[in-house]
């Protein structure tokens, strides 16, 4: 094996090999920005933003959970994309990055759902109720675990990936019912307060400070999702080079 | 007031842990992977050989191009 | 291969199965049954439910119907009306009501209808709308007159969500969000 690989090899490698050099200038941007947005958006959620009208100072839940329940649906839909992608186009990073998304993306929905349950149980009187909007959101949670465990089962990495990549095309129903399960049904959860007909409902005081930490943890996500599929493109390239090594070793030694 | 920032501290120190180990184990995970990228592979030059498109060895991307 | 690897892979794979069985087990029971979350009043007057069926009971609290009081066990007891608009029903609940409950506030409650209509509650519910303001807006639309929350929804976002909180209520016009 000490050759040149065969050109469909090649081929497989020239675009992680891209990949790693593009993202190792991008990610240190993504981290710094990350850090400045949070670093301006979670004093100004938790101390300079007013307190609200009737929910008092539990409205500074608001902050991370909205941007949580955000991510759990557009990082879904981040998976479905990449998943598409990997079906149709076979292309091997977008396998390492559905691999990779899933644990933080499940990570994000379980925070939407334990911030949100530590809002209800002050606000409505419970932690938790069966409308459609709550259980959608836990089936979104079910999804997520279900693609990370999925895609790890296999032996084969490859029927894995693409077993994950089929479950996350077909959940990806479940991100319009989640969005508008307020609207269609008669729900516990309050309708939609920025994407709105009409202009969002929330005084700029308390939207500001929202939209600031939205960015900021949109950012730490993206730059988690990236850290992790680096690390994933270089332990394939080691498994790669150790596997090479053995078979110059098994040469030698016959 | 207390029991309302009791809630907000709980939501709060959730997510800051949840991110907090997210953030520390996926540094620690890719320092690990370019650590043992650079044991497997510690052959330097290959990056200008790739970059004018030669071959550079075994014709796959050297550790140092992709430690970035 | 080995076992503990093997095992590994079993365990991720039940895991992904439980996963996946149990989100469609939950779409199939829960949104089956619990669509419609809650009962409108008007819909009660018109479906009639019977007496030992609990079902849940959604809508405002009507403005001036609040009654708290402490029953002989010593336990809070408050009674209210809620309405949807052309219809209301009575309301009984012993115990602690949720932070956001008041006039005007949108509640769900769970409980039985009794023959003589009222509908006592084992459980209630605030719902919260879809505004957030800061309290000083909120006094300054009560003050001017634009919003009585006893009343329900308050005015457009537009007139209100760039109002400064300064408190000079002539802010509240003409601005648009």
């Amino acid at each position: 094996m000490g050759g040149r690989p065969s050109g469909g090899g090649l081929h497989r490698f020239a675009n992680p090999g891209r990949f790693l050099r593009l993202s190792a200038r991008v990610s240190p941007w993504l981290w710094a920005a990350a850090a400045l947005l949070l670093a301006v958006g979670v004093p100004w959620a938790l101390v300079f933003s007013p307190p609200d009208w009737q929910q008092g100072e539990t409205v500074r839940i608001m902050y991370v959970h909205v941007p949580m329940a955000w991510l759990s649906m557009a990082g879904y839909v981040a998976l479905a994309a990449a998943s598409a992608t990997a079906l149709i186009w076979r292309h091997p990073l977008a396998d390492l990055f559905a691999r990779e998304i899933s644990p933080v993306g499940a990570a994000v929905t379980a925070l939407c759902l334990a911030t949100g349950s530590l809002w209800g149980r002050p606000m409505w009187g419970t932690w938790w109720v069966w409308d459609a909007r709550l259980t959608s959101v836990l089936v979104l949670f079910f999804l997520w675990v279900g693609h990370a465990a999925l895609v790890r089962a296999f032996d084969d990495e490859e029927r894995g990936a693409r077993a994950g990549a089929i479950l996350a095309v077909i959940g990806a129903i479940n991100v319009p019912v989640v969005k508008f399960s307020v609207d269609f049904f008669n729900t516990l959860h309050q309708p939609a307060s920025v994407a709105r007909l009409g202009g969002p409902s929330l005084h700029v005081d308390i939207l500001y400070p929202l939209l600031v930490c939205a960015v900021g943890f949109s950012l730490l996500f993206a730059a988690l999702v990236l850290t992790r599929t680096r690390a994933a493109v270089m332990e394939k390239r080691i498994r790669q080079l150790q596997l090479a090594q053995a078979r110059r070793q098994d040469a030698v030694a016959a | 007031m207390t029991l309302h920032w009791w809630y907000v501290t709980a939501a709060w120190g959730l997510a800051g842990l949840g991110f907090g180990a997210m953030l520390l184990l996926s540094l620690q995970r890719l320092a690990a992977a370019k650590r043992r990228l650079a044991l497997l592979d510690p052959r330097a030059g290959g990056r200008d050989a790739t970059a004018r498109g030669l071959p550079a060895g075994d014709g796959l991307p050297r550790a140092k191009e992709l430690q970035g | 291969m080995s076992l503990s690897r093997k095992k590994r892979r079993m365990w991720a794979l039940a895991l992904g199965l439980i996963g996946l069985g149990s989100a469609t087990a939950l779409v199939m029971t829960a949104f089956q049954d619990n669509l419609v979350f809650f009962l409108a009043p008007s819909e009660i007057a018109a479906q009639h439910p019977g007496p030992e069926r609990a079902f849940r009971l959604g809508g405002l609290v009507e403005a001036g119907s609040v009654e708290k009081s402490v029953n002989a066990d010593g336990r809070p007891e408050a009674r209210f009306r809620v309405t949807d608009g052309p219809a209301t029903v009575p309301v009984t609940y012993v115990g602690v009501l949720p932070d956001l409950f008041r006039e005007g506030q949108g509640v769900v409650t769970l409980g039985k209808l009794g023959t003589d209509g009222m509908f006592r509650a084992s459980e209630v519910l605030a719902r919260h709308d879809e505004t957030y303001m800061p309290p000083e807006v909120a006094a300054a639309l009560k003050r001017t007159g634009h919003w009585e929350p006893e009343r329900g929804a308050p005015p457009p976002a537009g007139s209100w969500n760039t109002m400064s909180t300064g408190g000079n209520p002539a802010a509240s016009t003409g601005q648009g969000g």
